[in-house]
């Protein structure tokens, strides 16, 4: 067959040498059932190679197609054609109105149906009688079809160009990640060296021990004495005499010598009973005792 | 097709790539946060190292005693950091200028009893330090 130069993609249909069709009938319903049943069916009958199957239902029957989409991308390829450009394949056996009358394939060959099966035959054995046409280019197959597999949306350069693109990113990604590992490391290092110099020690744990040491320690101890001096400022301040202060633990015991009655006994109650570590205010006479909890 | 796998191969390591980066970014960032708070804490233990770990401390507390007249000191005792003492007789002035050097030192107060007996104050203090 003659070379072509053709860019656009295009659908075909493939002449009998390049498929093979059985009829079958088989206790499935569906032709995805009776798909399963295609290779085995075949076996024995196909040149060795790999091949495609469709199956189709036609009645009571299924129809099986198989064809090898290696050898027509072959061929494809000898006429010039990339696989790229095949868009659907259809099947002469299913496009009886394509030639309806007898068709030139090329110079030597020539499709037509014999028996209802298209069947190629070279134009010497045909009779006079019959005369063979052109195929018509503007018929519109309407049969069984498929897609080729193989079929690549991109050129093998595209590929590789796209693909180096892409792994180029995906390296200035990994640059990227392994300069953050490189900055953790340095950052743990020279942590490490500063904790070396203040003389604690390096584990979390630790660290974590002694920090909550000194500062439980720091917390109470202020509160102790912010407390009890808040207490002491308010007696003096409105000048109670104090006769006992014993804080021991984290309570307070205060005993004040204060006439509750007074302007100034009233102003150290309501000012300590607004406090909300005052835990009891009681008094007796002139005594006022405070309970506090540190 | 097998020219798709590379392809596919490609975008398979990019998306990787970019997990892979999130991941060393967010371990980054998780690691810098963990040394700042670190970094925080040790700042906070060594200033307060530094404060409750003075070892001026038996000094004022041996300057409180100086202060206080010899009568009214009737013990005195620091054995390991840790002081036991009982004051009698101090007058208001005393008592005072006592709470307010005693509530100024850095160290742990474990027990502050203090009574009027007779106008004057009794005391019996007990603390520790670092």
């Amino acid at each position: 067959m003659k070379s072509l130069n053709l860019q656009k993609s295009f659908n075909i249909i493939l002449s009998p040498e390049f498929y093979w069709v059985k009829k079958k009938k088989l206790p499935v319903k569906f032709a995805f059932q009776a798909k399963k049943y295609a290779k085995a069916l075949f076996e024995g009958f196909l040149p060795n190679d790999e091949y495609n199957y469709i199956v189709s239902k036609e009645n009571e029957e299924f129809i099986f197609i198989a064809f090898s989409e290696k050898q027509i991308v072959n061929f494809m390829k000898t006429i010039n054609i990339k696989a790229e450009q095949i868009g659907k394949i259809y099947f002469a056996q299913f496009e009886n109105k394509f030639f309806k009358t007898p068709i030139y394939l090329d110079e030597e060959n020539a499709l037509i149906e014999i028996d209802k099966i298209a069947t190629i035959l070279k134009v010497g054995f045909i009779s006079d009688k019959i005369t063979l046409y052109p195929a018509n280019e503007n018929y519109k197959p309407t049969g069984l079809s498929t897609r080729i597999s193989s079929k690549s949306f991109f050129t093998q350069m595209q590929i590789y160009i796209l693909s180096g693109l892409i792994l180029f990113f995906a390296l200035l990604n990994f640059v990227e990640a392994w300069g953050y590992g490189i900055q953790t490391e340095i950052k743990e290092i020279e942590f490490e060296e500063f904790v070396k110099k203040t003389g604690l020690p390096n584990s979390t744990y630790q660290l974590k021990n002694i920090y909550q040491k000194y500062d439980t320690l720091d917390k109470t101890e202020r509160n102790k004495r912010d407390v009890s001096l808040i207490i002491i400022k308010s007696i003096m301040k409105h000048k109670g005499e104090i006769t006992m202060f014993n804080l021991e633990k984290k309570k307070l015991l205060l005993m004040i010598k204060v006439n509750p009655k007074t302007k100034n006994g009233v102003k150290i109650k309501s000012q300590l009973s607004k406090e909300k570590f005052i835990k009891k205010m009681t008094v007796n006479k002139d005594i006022m005792v405070i309970r506090a909890n540190i | 097709m097998k020219k798709e796998f590379l392809l596919i191969g490609a975008v398979a390591i990019l998306i990787f790539s970019i997990f892979y980066k999130a991941s060393s970014y967010s371990n980054f960032v998780k690691s810098l946060d963990e040394i700042r708070v670190q970094e925080e804490k040790i700042a906070t233990i060594g200033e307060l190292k530094k404060s409750w770990k003075n070892s001026k401390i038996k000094i004022r507390l041996d300057a409180i005693k100086k202060y206080l007249p010899k009568q009214s000191v009737k013990s005195f005792s620091k054995k390991k950091r840790k002081l036991k003492a009982s004051f009698v007789k101090l007058n208001p002035k005393i008592y005072n200028k006592l709470i307010k050097d005693i509530w100024n030192l850095k160290v742990k107060i474990i027990k502050f009893k203090s009574k009027v007996v007779d106008e004057k104050y009794e005391v019996n203090l007990e603390c520790s330090w670092q």
